[in-house]
C-alpha cells in the first residue's frame, strides 16, 4: 500500500518536469439531457495527436500556448468546433447537440471523423442505445444481446440460448459489466430476451481483443454497459407497450445541472392473464419477469461527481402448487469520480452483486427448496493520468470478496410430510486482488503502444472441507484418503499471475492503419455446466485446490481503413486464441449438490482463430452494417472424445450478418438483418444396440457432424407520430424470420415413438415460423 | 431434485421437431452387445446380440455360439445357450458384498466385466394407489402407484426401479427410474409415486434393484441420451461408459431385489 502511494507521488515528480505545454481538459456532455458522453473523439488542428473522453465524459489534451481549432466528434451528434486561445491550463467543458433530424445533412461536412483509424484500440465496437433500438428484433423487443449477435467474432449455440460466444469461448468468459457491476446471467426467459432494458441502457461497449489491463476476470471479452444517468436538464421519459413487455423510464433533475436520476422498469405480462383461465392449475401458475433499472448522479463540485446505480431483475416461474424456481441478479454500484487536478483524474467504486436462484416443490412427499446465489463485493480504485503528450497511464486496484453458496436442500415451512431431508454444501469464499497499470504512448506520429501489465491473486480462504485423493489428477470418490479441515478465513490456496497486454497501432496514411495486440487473461470463477446452453441454475464455483484458473493468450492483426470521407468504416482482423485449463466435466456428471464436484471436473485446452470482416455506415439515410468472420474453435479434454481434439459447440466456420435501417422520410423508417451461419456441431451414433428392451445409440465421439446451415432474415417498419404537445408516439411492426424458416437448433437420435423397432433422427427448431410483432413506444 | 430441472427441459421447446432423412458414417457395427444380470440367491442371465448401423431397421443379429464363464473366486460357471443369444448360469447365485467377474468369447473377440453385488437392506412396506386430480378428462388412466418405502442409513446407495403393468415390464426409455440417497439418507419414504399411469382392475409389480453408482451412471447416461436429447439445456450425447472391455456394448448389472404386487382397486 505504501509502495503505491509511492508510486503515485512519484508521478506528480515526473509530470512536474519543466514543460511548456498546458493541458485543455473538461466534460463533454449532451446538451439536451446533460448525459455524459463516453468517446467523443477529440482532435486539434495542428497537433498531431488526439483524445477521446472517457466513460465519465472526462478528456485531457495537451497543446503549446497558442491558437488552435479544438473539434469534438461522436456519432450521431454534431461535430462540435471552436476557436480557442489557450495560455495557461484551460478548462472547457462542451455541450453537443444530437444530429439534427434533417434528412441527409452531414453536419459539418468535410471535417474528419477517422476514430476508427487513429484510435488506438482494435477489436472494439462501441454501439449506442439509438443503433440498437433500429435492428428489428424478435417478438418486437430490441435486444442488447440479439445485437451483440450480429458483431464480428461473436457467435452464439442458437436462437434462445443465453448469452454469446466471443472468439471461441464459451458463455461464462465475457466479463459482462453493468456500471461496472458484473452481471452473472444475462438472460431473461431461458435466453430469450436479455436482462438490460434498452430504454435504460446509453451506451455498450464489446472489447474483444486488445483488452486493456483495467478489465479483468473473464478469458474472452469485455462487454460493458453504461446506464443512462438521468436527464439533467429536464423531466422527460419514455416507454413503450409490446408483445412481451411493458416499459417506462422517467429521468430528470433534482437540482438542475447538478444532481439527476434515472428510473426504469419492464415487465413481462403474459401471466397477469392466468386468473382469466378456466384451468385451476394455469390461475395458480406464474410466468413472468422484470427489470428494475435506477441511477442517481450528483456533481458535488468542479472536482467531484457521485453515482450511484442500481439494478434488480428477477425471473418467475410456477407451475401451480408442483414447481417454482426463479432467478435473477441484484446489483448496485456507487462511484466517486475525484479530479486530483486536470491531469488526473480518479475513480473510486464499491460494487455489490448477488446472483441468486431458488427452485422446490411446495407441497407433496419431495416438497423441498433449493437456494444457491453468488455474491460478489467490489472496492476499486482506478487513476488515469495524462503524463504529458505521449504518455496516458491507467493504473488502480481492486479487491473482490466472492462468497458463493452452491446450494442445498432445506424444508418447506409447515410441510412435515416431506421426504427430503436438509443437505447443505458448504459456502465458498473467496478473495480475488488485482494491481494494474498500462502505458498508452505515443511514439511518433505513425506509432502509438499500450503496454500493461495486471497481477491476479485468487485466495480461497475457510472455512471448508477438502477431500485429498488418492490420485489428484484422477480424483474418485472411493479413493478419499483424507480430508483437511480448514478454520473460518484460515488461507486454503492461493493462485496468481501477470497478465500482460500490450497493442500498437501504425498510421499507414491518413484512411488507413495497422494495429496489433498481445493479450493473456487469467479466470477464476468458472460456469459449471455440461449443456449446449447456459441455464439459469447452473452454478458458478471458484478457482480452488482443484480447479485451477482457466488462462487464455490471444493475438490479433487487423488492417482498418476508411472510405469516401469516413462515410464507410471497414477493418479486417485475424486473430489466434489459446486456452489453458479449461474446464469441463465428466460426461453424465452430478453437478448440482455434488459435494466431491471435483471428482467430476475436467481439464483441458483449446484453441481458436479467425479472421473477421466489419464494414459500417453510420452516416445518412442508409445506416448499419456487414460482418463476416471466418473461424475455427477446438477443445482437447482428457475424458471427452477419448481424449481427442472436437469442435465447440458453438463453433461456426461461416458467420456472416447484415443489418441495414433506411429512413425513407421524417416519419418512416425501414430496417432489416440477414443473419447466414455454418451449422453447429452434434453428435450422432456410430450404431445401435439393444438393451434391457431399449434401442440405444452407440455413442463414440463428440460434435462430429454438423446441423444444416442457419439463416434467418427480420424486418422492421417504424412510423413516428406527429410530434404532440406532451408527447411523441411510434409504431414498430417487426417479423422474426420473415420467411419461416426451419433453422435446426440440433439433431437427436430416438427410437420412433409408435414404432420402437424403428429408430430416426429428429430435427429439433426454436423457432419454425414467422413471428410478427407490434410495439407502440412514446417519449415525453 | 434431478427431476425438477427436466421439467423446466421439458416445458421449453418441445414443439418444433420433425424426423429428417440423414447419411451417418457407418463404420462401427458388429460389436458385441451383451446384456447381463446376475441378481442374489438367482443364475445369471446373459443376452447377446451385435450393434447395427442406426438406420439399419433390420433385427439384431443373436450370438449364438458364445462361450460365457461367470467366476465368483472360488467357483467357475460355464453359462449354457438356451436359444435366441440368450444364456443362463447352471450354479453360481448372486451373493451380497460379492464380486463377480464375466467372459464372454465369440469367435476371436472376447471381453470381460466385473461387479459387486451392493449390500441391501431397503425394503418395501405398502404399496396404494391415487388418482391424479388435475388430468385432462380425457384420459382414461388416472391412476399412480405410490409405495412407503425403508431407505437403509448410511450413504451411497443407488437404486433402479422396474415397474410392470399387468405382466409386461414397461420398457420406453421415459420409465427409466433411477434414484440414489443422498438427500433422504436412511429415510421412512412416504408416498414415492412410481411407474405408468393405470386404470382400475390392473395389476403391477414393482422391482427396486440395488445398483451400484457405475452402474446407476450407466442408466443417468441412457437418460441423457434418450430422454434428455432435443431441447435447448440438454447435455450432448455421450459413450456409455459400460464395464465391458475391449468395446463390447452393454452392462453386467449385479444387484439385490425387493418387488411388491398390486391389483388397482
Amino acid at each position: 500500500m505504501r509502495s503505491f502511494q509511492f508510486f503515485i507521488l512519484s508521478l506528480f515528480c515526473l509530470s512536474s518536469v519543466a514543460q511548456n505545454s498546458v493541458t485543455i481538459s473538461g466534460y463533454v456532455k449532451d446538451k439536451t439531457t446533460g448525459e455524459a458522453l463516453n468517446g467523443v473523439f477529440i482532435s486539434i488542428k495542428g497537433v498531431k495527436e488526439a483524445s477521446s473522453s472517457n466513460a465519465y465524459g472526462y478528456f485531457v489534451c495537451r497543446v503549446i500556448p497558442g491558437n488552435y481549432w479544438i473539434q469534438f466528434s461522436y456519432i450521431g451528434y454534431e461535430t462540435d468546433s471552436q476557436y480557442i486561445t489557450v495560455s495557461a491550463a484551460k478548462v472547457l467543458n462542451i455541450e453537443m447537440n444530437p444530429s439534427s433530424k434533417e434528412l441527409g445533412r452531414v453536419s459539418v461536412s468535410g471535417q474528419k471523423r477517422n476514430k476508427n483509424v487513429e484510435k488506438l484500440e482494435m477489436s472494439t465496437i462501441q454501439l449506442n442505445a439509438a443503433t440498437i433500438k433500429k435492428i428489428p428484433a424478435v417478438m418486437g423487443e430490441v435486444d442488447l444481446v440479439k445485437t451483440i449477435q450480429l458483431l464480428p467474432g461473436v457467435s452464439t449455440v442458437g436462437e434462445g440460448a443465453t448469452g454469446f460466444n466471443v472468439r471461441g469461448g464459451s458463455v461464462d468468459q465475457n466479463l459482462i459489466l453493468l456500471d461496472e457491476a458484473p452481471i452473472y446471467n444475462s438472460s431473461h426467459a431461458l435466453g430469450f430476451f436479455s436482462v438490460f432494458n434498452p430504454d435504460a441502457v446509453k451506451d455498450v461497449k464489446l472489447i474483444k481483443g486488445g483488452i486493456p489491463a483495467n478489465y479483468g476476470g473473464r478469458l474472452s471479452s469485455v462487454l460493458d454497459i453504461q446506464m443512462k444517468e438521468g436527464n439533467k436538464k429536464k423531466l422527460s421519459g419514455s416507454g413503450g407497450i409490446g408483445t412481451i413487455f411493458s416499459r417506462l423510464t422517467i429521468e430528470g433533475p433534482i437540482k438542475k445541472d447538478k444532481v439527476s436520476a434515472m428510473v426504469a422498469f419492464r415487465r413481462s405480462y403474459a401471466d397477469l392473464f392466468f386468473p382469466l383461465a378456466n384451468n385451476d392449475l394455469l390461475k395458480e401458475s406464474a410466468l413472468n419477469f422484470y427489470d428494475l433499472n435506477m441511477k442517481v448522479n450528483a456533481m458535488i463540485d468542479k472536482k467531484n461527481h457521485l453515482y450511484f446505480s442500481g439494478y434488480l431483475g428477477k425471473d418467475n416461474f410456477r407451475f401451480a402448487e408442483l414447481f417454482g424456481t426463479s432467478w435473477g441478479n441484484q446489483n448496485a454500484t456507487l462511484r466517486w469520480n475525484h479530479l486530483f487536478g486536470p491531469r488526473l483524474f480518479s475513480n473510486n467504486s464499491f460494487i455489490f452483486s448477488n446472483y441468486r436462484y431458488e427452485l422446490g416443490s411446495p407441497s407433496g412427499p419431495f416438497a423441498f427448496k433449493w437456494v444457491s446465489n453468488i455474491k460478489f463485493y467490489n472496492v476499486k480504485s482506478d487513476y488515469s493520468f495524462f503524463l504529458n503528450s505521449n504518455h496516458t497511464l491507467l493504473f488502480g486496484m481492486q479487491s473482490i470478496f466472492y462468497t458463493i453458496n452452491p446450494g442445498g436442500t432445506e424444508q418447506v415451512k409447515g410441510n412435515s410430510s416431506s421426504n427430503i431431508i436438509n443437505v447443505k454444501l458448504d459456502n465458498k469464499y473467496s478473495i480475488e486482488p488485482n494491481f494494474y497499470i498500462n502505458d498508452e504512448h505515443r511514439i511518433n506520429s505513425k506509432l502509438s503502444m499500450q503496454y500493461g501489465l495486471r497481477y491476479n491473486g485468487f485466495a480461497s480462504i475457510g472455512a471448508a472441507k477438502v477431500y485429498i485423493y488418492k490420485n489428484p489428477d484422477n480424483r474418485l470418490v472411493r479413493e478419499i484418503i483424507d480430508s483437511n479441515i480448514y478454520s473460518n478465513g484460515e488461507l486454503m490456496n492461493y493462485h496468481h499471475g501477470l497478465e500482460p497486454r500490450f497493442s500498437f497501432k501504425f498510421t499507414l496514411d491518413k484512411n488507413s492503419s495497422l494495429k496489433g495486440s498481445y493479450n493473456r487473461t487469467r479466470q477464476n470463477i468458472h460456469l459449471v455446466t455440461q449443456t449446449a446452453a447456459a441455464s439459469p441454475l447452473d452454478i458458478y464455483l471458484p478457482s480452488d485446490k482443484y480447479f485451477l484458473p482457466q488462462i487464455a493468450d490471444q493475438g490479433t492483426l487487423g488492417y482498418f481503413r476508411n472510405f469516401k470521407n469516413n462515410v464507410f468504416e471497414t477493418s479486417f482482423e485475424i486473430y489466434y486464441k489459446k486456452f489453458n485449463n479449461l474446464i469441463d466435466f465428466r460426461d453424465g456428471a452430478t453437478l448440482i449438490g455434488n459435494p466431491y464436484i471435483e471428482t467430476e471436473m475436467l481439464r483441458g485446452t483449446g484453441y481458436s482463430y479467425g479472421t473477421e470482416l466489419y464494414i459500417r455506415k453510420s452516416e445518412g439515410r442508409l445506416t448499419g452494417w456487414i460482418s463476416y468472420t471466418w473461424s475455427r474453435t477446438r477443445r482437447t479434454v482428457a475424458g471427452i472424445n477419448e481424449g481427442k481434439e472436437y469442435a465447440a459447440p458453438y463453433d461456426k466456420t461461416h458467420n456472416a450478418n447484415i443489418t441495414a435501417s433506411y429512413e425513407i422520410n421524417k416519419r418512416l423508417s425501414v430496417s432489416g438483418t440477414f443473419v447466414y451461419s455454418t451449422g453447429v456441431p452434434y453428435t450422432a451414433p456410430a450404431g445401435k444396440f439393444a438393451f434391457q428392451g431399449w434401442i440405444l445409440a452407440d455413442v463414440s465421439g463428440r460434435n462430429s457432424l454438423r446441423v444444416p446451415d442457419y439463416h434467418r432474415m427480420d424486418i422492421g417498419i417504424t412510423y413516428k407520430g406527429k410530434k404532440k404537445k406532451w408527447h411523441q408516439g411510434e409504431w414498430v411492426l417487426s417479423a422474426y424470420n420473415v420467411y419461416a424458416r426451419r433453422n435446426a437448433y440440433s439433431v437427436y437420435f430416438r427410437q420412433n415413438p409408435q414404432n420402437p423397432a424403428q429408430t430416426e433422427a429428429v430435427r429439433v427448431a426454436v423457432f419454425g415460423t414467422v413471428i410478427p410483432s407490434l410495439t407502440y413506444n412514446f417519449n415525453f | 431434485m434431478r427431476n425438477s430441472i427436466y421439467i423446466i427441459c421439458l416445458l421449453i421447446l418441445s414443439g418444433c421437431q420433425d424426423v429428417i432423412d440423414l447419411k451417418l458414417p457407418e463404420n462401427q457395427t458388429g460389436k458385441l452387445a451383451i446384456d447381463a444380470t446376475l441378481y442374489k440367491d438367482s443364475l445369471a442371465q446373459v443376452k447377446i446380440t451385435k450393434s447395427l448401423a442406426y438406420f439399419d431397421q433390420t433385427t439384431f443379429p443373436e450370438v449364438i455360439d458364445a462361450l460365457v464363464i461367470l467366476k465368483d473366486g472360488t467357483d467357475i460357471d460355464t453359462l449354457q445357450h438356451i436359444g435366441g443369444g440368450n444364456y443362463i448360469g447352471k450354479k453360481i447365485r448372486g451373493k451380497v458384498g460379492r464380486t463377480y467377474t464375466m467372459e464372454v468369447k465369440s469367435g476371436n473377440e472376447s471381453t470381460t466385466a466385473t461387479a459387486i453385488l451392493p449390500r441391501d437392506g431397503h425394503r418395501i412396506d405398502s404399496i396404494y394407489f391415487n388418482e391424479i386430480p388435475f388430468l385432462p378428462a380425457n384420459f382414461t388412466d388416472r391412476i399412480v402407484t405410490n409405495m412407503w418405502l425403508q431407505e437403509p442409513l448410511g450413504p451411497g446407495d443407488n437404486y433402479l426401479f422396474r415397474f410392470e403393468k399387468n405382466d409386461t415390464l414397461q420398457t420406453r426409455p421415459e420409465n427409466i427410474d433411477i434414484r440414489d440417497d443422498q438427500f433422504v439418507d436412511g429415510v421412512q419414504l412416504k408416498d414415492i409415486s412410481v411407474g405408468v399411469l393405470l386404470k382400475k382392475g390392473d395389476r403391477v409389480r414393482v422391482e427396486i434393484h440395488s445398483i451400484t453408482r457405475e452402474c446407476y451412471d450407466y442408466y443417468f447416461q441412457i437418460i441423457n441420451n434418450t430422454v434428455r436429447q432435443g431441447g435447448i439445456f440438454n447435455p450432448p450425447p455421450a459413450p456409455l461408459k459400460t464395464n465391458w472391455s475391449n468395446g463390447a456394448l452393454g452392462y453386467f448389472r449385479v444387484s439385490s431385489v425387493v418387488s411388491i404386487k398390486g391389483i388397482v382397486p
